[in-house]
C-alpha cells in the first residue's frame, strides 16, 4: 500500500515562531504581557537557566522560551468531549498492532511521562499523557488529524520513567501508523521514502559530499537504492 | 569475537593486554555501521573514528550493502522499520561479525530490532520470509554497540589514559550523551545508566580533559523531530545551548552526528530563529577529541575544520 503525504504539514522550514518573534521584537516583553500571555498558553520560566546580558541590559529579567500553537493543523481541542459516537475500540486495535504497545491498558494516568517529556518541556500542547487518554477514549480521528503526533522526539523519557511499564514511544509509533494508513504521513517521511529507494539512503547524492569525502580520502558510497527499493515492498511500503 | 588464542595455548601475551598494560590487537574485529548522515554529513567523525580505531587496533570492515538503519521509517510503519535494521544486522551475520555504529540513533534502531528478532518467534519468521529474496537470513546473533561502548567496554579509559600523547588538561566541556545511547535501558543490556550516565565523562576524563555535570545533562537535542516541527527541535536545542552559556566550557563533546547537527551545524540558525546573541561554541565528536589527545593531525587525521563552529582556536596552544 502507498502512503499519501499529508496536505502542507511537516515542512518545518516554512514555519515562524510567531509568538515568540512577537515577543522579543517588543524588546521589552514586560512583566504584564507575559502575564497576559500566560493566562492562554502554559510557558516555561527560565530564569535560573537563562541569565542572558543582553537581554539584561534590556530590562528583562526573565526570558522565556516557549512555543505558540503551531501554524498549521489543528490543535487538540479544549472542548468538553463527547464520548458517544467515538471509537472504544480503538485502544483494543492499537494494543494489538504491536507486542511493545499491549501494556497500554495499565496507566494510571499519574503524568510522569508527560512531566519528563521534552518536547512537553518547551511545547506544553503536546502532551503524552493527553494523548494516551485521546487513545483510551476512542479519539481517533483527532490523532490522525493532529501535527502533534508527529512532534515525539523519540527520547522515550517517557517509557523510561514509567512506573507502569507504558511503553508510550511504542504506542505513539502506532498511531502514527495507523494515520500513515489512513493518509495523513507528513510529507517529510514521505520525501524520505522516495529517497531511499533511490539512493539506500536518506538524503539525496550531491556532488559537494562526494568530493569532500574524496579529499578526505574516504571510500565512496556505494548506492544501494534498488535493494531499498525490494527490501520496501516486501514490507508493503 | 572468540577467547584469546594465545592464553589458550598459555602463551604470555606480548602487548601485555592480559596484565591490563596495553591492550589486545588481535581478533578485534568489527562490521562499521555508518548510516545514512555521518558519511554525508558529518564526514569528520568517520574520518576521526577511522584513525582512533586504526591507532587503537581494532579493525574496522566496510561491508557496503548496508544501508539505511530505518529509524525513521517506523513512523510509517514499524514493521518495516525493523526490517530495514534486520536487513543490516544480517549483512553484518553473513561474515560473522558484531556491529560497532557511530550514530546514536542507528545503534538503538538496530539494537533493538535485533532485541525483538530473539524475542519474538512470529516476527522474526516474518523478517526471514521478506528477507528470503534478498537471500539473507537474520538470527540476530551478534550484538551492536556505539563505537563509544566499545571504546568503554573493550579498551577501557584505563588503558586510554596509558596513551596520551597531548597533554589537553585545562580544558573544560560539556557532554552530552544523546538518548538513543542509553536508552531503553533494556535493549542495551543495564550498560551505563540512563538518569545518571558516567561512561562518557569517564572516556572524557581519559583524555585529560575535565567533564562538568549541568542541569540539562540529560535533555534531548530534538534532532529526531527537526523533519516535522523545526520550531520544536530548535527550542529543544536552545534549551541546553542556553544552559551552557554561562558555564564556561571550552567545547561540548559529543558521540551522535544527530546531536552534532542541532549543536553544531544549526547552532547559529538557532540563535537566531530563538533570538538570542549567538553561542560561538564550538561541538566535538567524543573520536576527535581522543584522537587529539592520542597525537592526531586535526585537520588531516580529524578533519577539525570542518566542524561548525570552529573549534580550530582551541589549538592554539599547541602552536
Ligand atoms: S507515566 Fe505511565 S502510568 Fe503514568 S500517565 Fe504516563 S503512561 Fe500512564
Ligand atoms: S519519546 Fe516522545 S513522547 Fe516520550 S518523552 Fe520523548 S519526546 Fe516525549
Amino acid at each position: 500500500m502507498a502512503l499519501l503525504a499529508k496536505g502542507a504539514a511537516g515542512k518545518g522550514e516554512s514555519r515562524s515562531f510567531p509568538c515568540l518573534t512577537a515577543l522579543l521584537a517588543k524588546g521589552a516583553a514586560d512583566t504584564q504581557s507575559i502575564k497576559n500571555y500566560s493566562k492562554r498558553y502554559n510557558y516555561i520560566k527560565l530564569k535560573d537557566i537563562i541569565k542572558d546580558k543582553k537581554y539584561n541590559q534590556r530590562n528583562i529579567k526573565e526570558k522565556i522560551i516557549m512555543l505558540s500553537e503551531p501554524s498549521s493543523g489543528e490543535p487538540l481541542s479544549d472542548l468538553p468531549i463527547k464520548v458517544s459516537g467515538l471509537d472504544r475500540n480503538f485502544r483494543f486495535k492499537v494494543a494489538a498492532s504491536y507486542p511493545l504497545a499491549q501494556e497500554l491498558n495499565a496507566c494510571l494516568t499519574c503524568g510522569t511521562c508527560s512531566a519528563g517529556c521534552p518536547v512537553h518541556r518547551v511545547f506544553p500542547e503536546y502532551d503524552p499523557m493527553k494523548m494516551l487518554r485521546m487513545i483510551h477514549l476512542g479519539m481517533q480521528e483527532e490523532l490522525f488529524h493532529s501535527d502533534y503526533i508527529w512532534y515525539c522526539a523519540t527520547c522515550r523519557t517517557c517509557e523510561q520513567r514509567c512506573p507502569q511499564g507504558v511503553k508510550f514511544f511504542d504506542i505513539l509509533n502506532v498511531v502514527k501508523n495507523l494515520a500513515a494508513q489512513a493518509g495523513y504521513a507528513p510529507s517529510a517521511w514521505i520525501s524520505q521514502l522516495e529517497q531511499l529507494r533511490q539512493t539506500g539512503a536518506v538524503f539525496p547524492t550531491e556532488d559537494t559530499w562526494v568530493a569532500r569525502r574524496r579529499e578526505l580520502s574516504l571510500r565512496p558510497l556505494k548506492n544501494n537504492g534498488e535493494r531499498m527499493s525490494r527490501l520496501l515492498s516486501e514490507a508493503g511500503l | 569475537m572468540g577467547g584469546c588464542i594465545l592464553a589458550a595455548r598459555g602463551i604470555e601475551c606480548p602487548a601485555g593486554a592480559a596484565q591490563g598494560v596495553g591492550f589486545c590487537r588481535m581478533g578485534k574485529k568489527y562490521a562499521l555501521f555508518l548510516g545514512c548522515t555521518t558519511p554525508i554529513k558529518v564526514p569528520q567523525y568517520e574520518l576521526a573514528a577511522r584513525w582512533i580505531a586504526r591507532r587503537l587496533g581494532l579493525e574496522l570492515v566496510d561491508l557496503d550493502d548496508m544501508a539505511c538503519c530505518g529509524s525513521n521509517q517506523i513512523n510509517l510503519d514499524l514493521k518495516a522499520g525493523l526490517l530495514m535494521a534486520a536487513m543490516n544486522l544480517a549483512v553484518a551475520e553473513n561474515h560473522g561479525l558484531e556491529m560497532v555504529a557511530l550514530c546514536n540513533g542507528c545503534t538503538g534502531a538496530l539494537a533493538e530490532a535485533r532485541e525483538q528478532i530473539i524475542n519474538n518467534e512470529g516476527l522474526k519468521d516474518w523478517i526471514n520470509r521478506k528477507l528470503s529474496p534478498l537471500g539473507l537470513i537474520c538470527q540476530g546473533k551478534y550484538p551492536v554497540r556505539h563505537l563509544s561502548r566499545v571504546l568503554y567496554e573493550d579498551i577501557g579509559p584505563g588503558r586510554l589514559k596509558k596513551m596520551l600523547r597531548r597533554d589537553l588538561s585545562g580544558f573544560k566541556t560539556a557532554p552530552h550523551y544523546g538518548c538513543h545511547y542509553l536508552k531503553p535501558k533494556a535493549v542495551y543490556g543495564g550498560f551505563d545508566e540512563p538518569e545518571n550516565p558516567k561512561t562518557l565523562h569517564q572516556l572524557i576524563a581519559a583524555t585529560g580533559v575535565s567533564a562538568i555535570d549541568y542541569e540539562t545533562l540529560l535533555l534531548c537535542c530534538g534532532g529526531k523531530t527537526l523533519p516535522n516541527s523545526q520550531e520544536v527541535a530548535f527550542s529543544l536545542a536552545g534549551l541546553k545551548l542556553e544552559n551552557l552559556r554561562d558555564k564556561r566550557v571550552d567545547f561540548i563533546t559529543l558521540q551522535c552526528n544527530t546531536c552534532y547537527i542541532m549543536y553544531g551545524l544549526n547552532q547559529n540558525n538557532i540563535a537566531q530563529k530563538l533570538g538570542l546573541p549567538p553561542y560561538d561554541l564550538p561541538v566535538l565528536l567524543y573520536p576527535q577529541l581522543l584522537g587529539l589527545a592520542l597525537g592526531a593531525d586535526p585537520v588531516a587525521d580529524l578533519g577539525l575544520h570542518l566542524n561548525t563552529p570552529s573549534p580550530l582556536r582551541l589549538l592554539e596552544r599547541f602552536y
